[in-house]
């Protein structure tokens, strides 16, 4: 069988929470159980999409995934090696080269007060020893691609719109010609008419570049467009994962019907339900309690749910779910 | 009309040719130039159009927010005030009371080095003009946090912005909206960090804000399923214009602008299987070196040699259907 070009193997991540110097004292420190117990593995040329609820945990896992926070267990593999046993700089530079991520807020990631020149020439200096010439033909490529003009480039960065500076950070992730990338909702400040030009755009790297992707996103219809296979998380737990096709045909996990069944329509007319999912208050990330991560909202749980954690299991070939009734 | 037999002012706000320059190295930028429209009570008003086109600019101008940078033209009214002619200790007043805003970019309105519960604070001293105690902080803090579905809401509180995921942030906002109850609501993108389920809650929310207080908001948003079920009307723009303004459903079902048409045709749909997304050639044009005639002229799919020479101007075509086309000339 292929081996992953990324292993992720058994991931935690508790952040701690100290409400107060009282707390501390008292030796009461809580954690936020932020990820628990991840394995996944991203094979070379595929694109993973990572859905779940807001605050699950999927931008800790990008991080971790980049090696930008370190995980509290478990450990991250690129090509077989383990990168928090990287130890040359050039080690760690040459990974660095390789793989990049587009943060999800691109607003707070760029410096405003350097211009889009800067911005954009940055990694190239570090990377390349580049001529002036060849240095502005490379930008003016980049920009000419997602839509923005070679004239702004002496704008400052914080003077472009949101969509203007995710754009701009996306460039810039893909500027060295990565082979694999975090995108942590890397089109969300986007219309749908510029983002379906970039999504084109990222659909073509795939192909031809065959780059290899952690695409994260919240809008289901984006995920489907560009992703093979589809990982579910709820509350730092995988839930269901399987191939693009499966997931929207085929879902199991009552998480993952319910959020296919939320997706809002565009007419009006078409009134939506969102069936599935019960209004009770979500679960606490800081004492999660026995049994199922999404007991309180399902309405199809048993006794055993409230016991026992299901575990992710194989429902036929490379379709995964962790629930009991499925 | 009202029991004193009058006609009530039927809107909240009103824009009348709002302009917004910014002075940038490489020269003028025209963000916004020449925008009119008004925004009804109890009405939630939609702006949409290409990344870039001046919707957040005309948010902030309306909050009065822009830096010196930039030239404010124009009129905008609240009920009887003129807020182009208002000064910042005037605003100040008026935000987070009559008006509150809630930005694309969380970390312009979450404040980094303080606590969720101090932010939260701070509305409640301005709004009622005491500092709130310390429990009525928690326990009105975790009842909001608890209506934008965040669950440790008391953990929240203590903890700083980055310290919350994107969603958790953009939330905490829409709290902050909640707990300030202002008489108009901007909302600048405000669910582009949620999973379709927390989406849905939030939606039904804003809906009921508009039922519950008669609250007026204007919500900018590239997303037509949020913008289906919220808005009353939507404005589209294009290159810091208005090119059409109508009821959703009409720009939905009989959309008039070029452009509001190919805008329709680039969503995404739930069960779209295709390799290649359908798109509208080209992009925005460089505010720096903007065309003569229409801006759009160069991806117009329907272009006339007119269109190359004069900027069409809005004009009615239909119940409050207004559009900026050289096809629909009057
Ligand atoms: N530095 C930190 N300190 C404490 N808690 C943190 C920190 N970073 C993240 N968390 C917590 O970890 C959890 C997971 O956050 P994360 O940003 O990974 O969520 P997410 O899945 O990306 O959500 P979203 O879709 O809203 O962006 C959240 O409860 C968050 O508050
Ligand atoms: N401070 C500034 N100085 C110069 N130009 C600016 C400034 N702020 C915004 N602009 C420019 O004005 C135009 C409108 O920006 P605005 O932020 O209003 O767009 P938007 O419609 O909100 O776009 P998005 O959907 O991407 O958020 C953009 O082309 C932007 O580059
Ligand atoms: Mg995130
Ligand atoms: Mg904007």
């Amino acid at each position: 069988m292929l081996s992953p070009f990324i292993e992720i193997v058994n991931l935690n991540k508790h952040y701690p929470l100290s409400l107060g110097i009282i707390d501390r004292f008292a030796g009461d420190v809580k954690t936020i159980k932020a990820l628990n117990g991840i394995n996944l593995n991203i094979f070379k040329g595929e694109t993973l999409g990572l859905v779940g609820e807001s605050g699950c945990g999927k931008s800790t896992l990008g991080r971790i995934v980049m090696g930008i926070e370190t995980p509290t267990e478990g450990f991250v593999k690129v090509e077989g090696k383990r990168i928090d046993e990287l130890k040359s700089k050039h080690e760690i530079k040459a990974i660095r080269k390789r793989i990049q991520m587009v943060f999800q807020n691109p607003a707070s990631t760029l410096d405003p007060r350097m211009t889009l020149h800067q911005v954009l020439s940055e990694p190239f200096s570090i990377h390349y020893n580049l001529t002036r010439n060849e240095l502005d033909k490379r930008i003016e490529g980049l920009l000419e691609k997602v839509g923005l003009h070679y004239g702004d480039r002496k704008k400052l960065s914080g003077e472009f719109s949101d969509g203007q500076k995710q754009r701009i950070a996306l460039i810039r992730a893909l500027s060295l010609e990565p082979e694999f990338i975090v995108a942590d909702e890397p089109v969300s400040a986007l219309d749908v008419s510029v983002q379906a030009q970039i999504l084109n755009l990222m659909k073509q790297l795939q192909k031809e570049m065959h780059l290899t992707m952690l695409f994260i996103s919240h809008d289901l219809k984006i995920v489907r467009f560009l992703s093979d296979r589809i990982a579910v998380i709820y509350l730092g737990k995988i839930v269901e994962l399987g191939s693009t096709e499966v997931i929207f045909k085929n879902p199991c996990h009552p998480y993952t019907q319910g959020l296919l069944s939320s997706i809002l329509d565009i007419d009006p007319g078409l009134t939506n339900h969102q069936f599935r999912i019960k209004a009770d208050v979500p679960l606490s990330q800081l004492n999660i309690p026995e049994g199922c991560v999404f007991q309180m909202k399902c309405y199809s749980t048993n006794d055993r749910c409230k016991k026992e954690s299901p575990e992710l299991r194989e429902l036929t070939r490379g379709h995964s779910v962790a629930c009991f009734e499925s | 009309m009202d029991q004193m037999g009058k006609t009530p002012m039927e809107w909240i706000l009103k824009v009348e040719d709002l302009k917004v320059y910014f002075n940038t190295l490489g020269g003028v930028v025209k963000a916004v130039d020449g925008v009119s429209f008004n925004v009804k009570k109890e009405e939630l008003f939609g702006l949409v159009g290409e990344s870039g086109c001046g919707k957040s600019t005309t948010a902030f101008s309306i909050m009065r927010l822009l830096d010196d940078t930039s030239i404010l033209y124009g009129k905008i009214l609240l009920g009887d005030k003129e807020l182009v002619k208002f000064s910042k200790r005037q605003m100040r007043r008026l935000w987070g009371n009559k008006l509150y805003m809630i930005f694309q970019d969380p970390m312009t309105s979450l404040n980094p080095v303080m606590r969720v519960k101090d932010q939260i604070a701070e509305i409640f001293r301005r709004k009622e003009g005491r500092a709130l105690k310390v429990n009525d902080i928690i326990e009105k803090g975790c009842n909001l946090l608890e209506q934008v579905e965040i669950p440790d809401s008391v953990r929240v509180l203590n903890q700083y912005p980055h310290q919350l995921s994107g969603g958790m942030k953009q939330r905490v906002m829409i709290a902050m909206g909640l707990a300030t109850n202002p008489d108009l609501l901007l909302l600048d993108e405000p669910t582009t960090a949620l999973d379709s389920t927390v989406q849905f809650k939030i939606v039904e929310l804003l809906l009921g804000l508009k039922k519950k207080y008669r609250m007026s908001q204007i919500i900018i948003t590239h997303d037509f399923g949020v913008a289906a079920k919220l808005c009353d009307r939507i404005a589209v723009m294009y290159a810091g214009k208005i090119v059409e303004q109508g009821k959703y459903v009409t720009l939905l079902h009989e959309p008039a602008h070029p452009y509001t048409k190919g805008l329709f045709k680039c969503i995404i749909t739930k069960d779209q299987e295709k390799d290649y997304l359908e798109t509208m050639k080209g992009y925005l044009p460089s505010l720096y070196e903007l065309p003569s005639g229409c801006y759009f002229a160069d991806r117009c799919p329907v272009v006339l040699p007119i269109c190359r020479n004069e900027m069409p101007v809005l004009v009615e075509v239909g119940s409050e259907h207004f559009v900026a086309c050289h096809l629909f000339r009057s």
